[in-house]
């Protein structure tokens, strides 16, 4: 996958993920609900390890938001 | 001849200060305060919820309370609608039936002490949403909440109806707030003398603290719509209702687990 040359370097660390604004600008890292649920070990046995979360959605669905 | 007037007068004055014991009078420029804390489990089409909540209660001078935890969850069936199943078990909470006489005479009639009574409700609910992309900044949803309610301890059933549009604060991918006004409308099946028991406009703001974390600010005008109460029923008390209306603060905490 080809990623966009930020000039910038950060630390992700376990559970916690960066958003590439733009393509030009790295947020601070933080949780998000996809991120937690990726295989860090990269271990088949602990499941796939291959990410397969729709990104549009998994930050948006408006429609799946209940407050009561 | 002249005595004829005087008593017409003396019993018209009996009777309007008999009637006007018997219907409550609602207080004035009431505003309750209300907390809640929610917890929601995200177990992907399933959302778990539990709710603790606390509100004041003014219908008379009395320093009154509400309190109730709430237990059940929405199934997502498609896309754009959800079905929910909860249990809620309050204490508290005044019906029409708690208006009753006063065993100490003065004043006549009075709301009896609730707040030590536990009650159980069963609520059934549906609530339909789409996006409406055609607004400015495409994160808008109108949702159409039904619900369903059934009080065990009095056989009182209800429908609340909620039409609601929220306006979602969305940046970089990252919620940070969300903006509601919704109206909401109680109907009882088989009590109260109107067709409209409850309804309030309300305003809530939620923001997303941190990924877990939201706090809540709402404020709601509630008009309730107080009938006549059996014991009056039963003592030949004219049917009537009486409006009370109230503003409620309402500050809550939302933590959202995903799994």
């Amino acid at each position: 996958m080809d990623l966009p040359d930020t000039a910038q370097t950060v630390l992700v660390k376990e559970g916690l993920g960066v958003n590439i604004v733009g393509g030009a600008k790295i947020t601070s890292p933080r949780r998000y609900p996809w991120t937690r649920r990726l295989n860090w070990n990269n271990d088949p046995a602990g499941g796939s390890v291959v990410d397969t979360t729709n990104l549009e959605q998994a930050y948006a669905d408006l429609l799946d938001q209940d407050y009561d | 001849m002249k005595t004829w007037p005087v008593l017409f007068f003396v019993f018209a004055a009996s009777a309007a200060a008999s009637a006007a014991d018997n219907v409550p009078v609602p207080p004035q420029g009431a505003v309750d305060f209300q907390g809640r804390t929610q917890l929601v489990m995200n177990l992907g089409p399933v959302d778990l919820l539990a709710e603790a909540l606390g509100r004041s209660v003014q219908v008379d001078p009395a320093l009154r309370s509400y309190e109730s935890l709430t237990l059940g969850g929405y199934y997502r069936v498609m896309p754009n609608l959800k079905v929910g199943a909860f249990y809620r078990l309050q204490a508290g909470a005044i019906h029409d039936d708690d208006w009753v006489p006063n065993p100490s005479a003065t004043p006549a009639w009075i709301w009896q002490d609730t707040s030590t009574r536990l009650e159980q409700v069963l609520m059934l609910d549906v609530s339909p949403r789409f996006q409406l992309g055609f607004l400015p900044g495409e994160s808008w949803v109108l949702m159409v909440k039904g619900r369903y309610i059934y009080n065990t301890a009095n056989g009182q059933q209800s429908i609340m109806a909620r039409p609601e549009l929220t306006w979602f604060w969305i940046q970089d991918r990252v919620p940070i707030l969300n903006a509601s006004l919704s109206y909401e409308m109680y109907f009882p099946l088989n009590f109260g003398s109107t067709p409209l028991y409850e309804g309030y406009p309300y305003l809530d703001l939620l923001w997303h603290a941190t990924p877990d974390i939201a706090l809540e600010l709402g404020g709601a005008y509630v008009t309730t719509v107080w009938s006549a109460s059996r014991s009056e029923l039963s003592q030949d008390g004219a049917a009537y209702s009486v409006p009370a209306s109230a503003w409620v603060v309402s500050l809550g905490v939302v933590i959202t687990l995903a799994f």
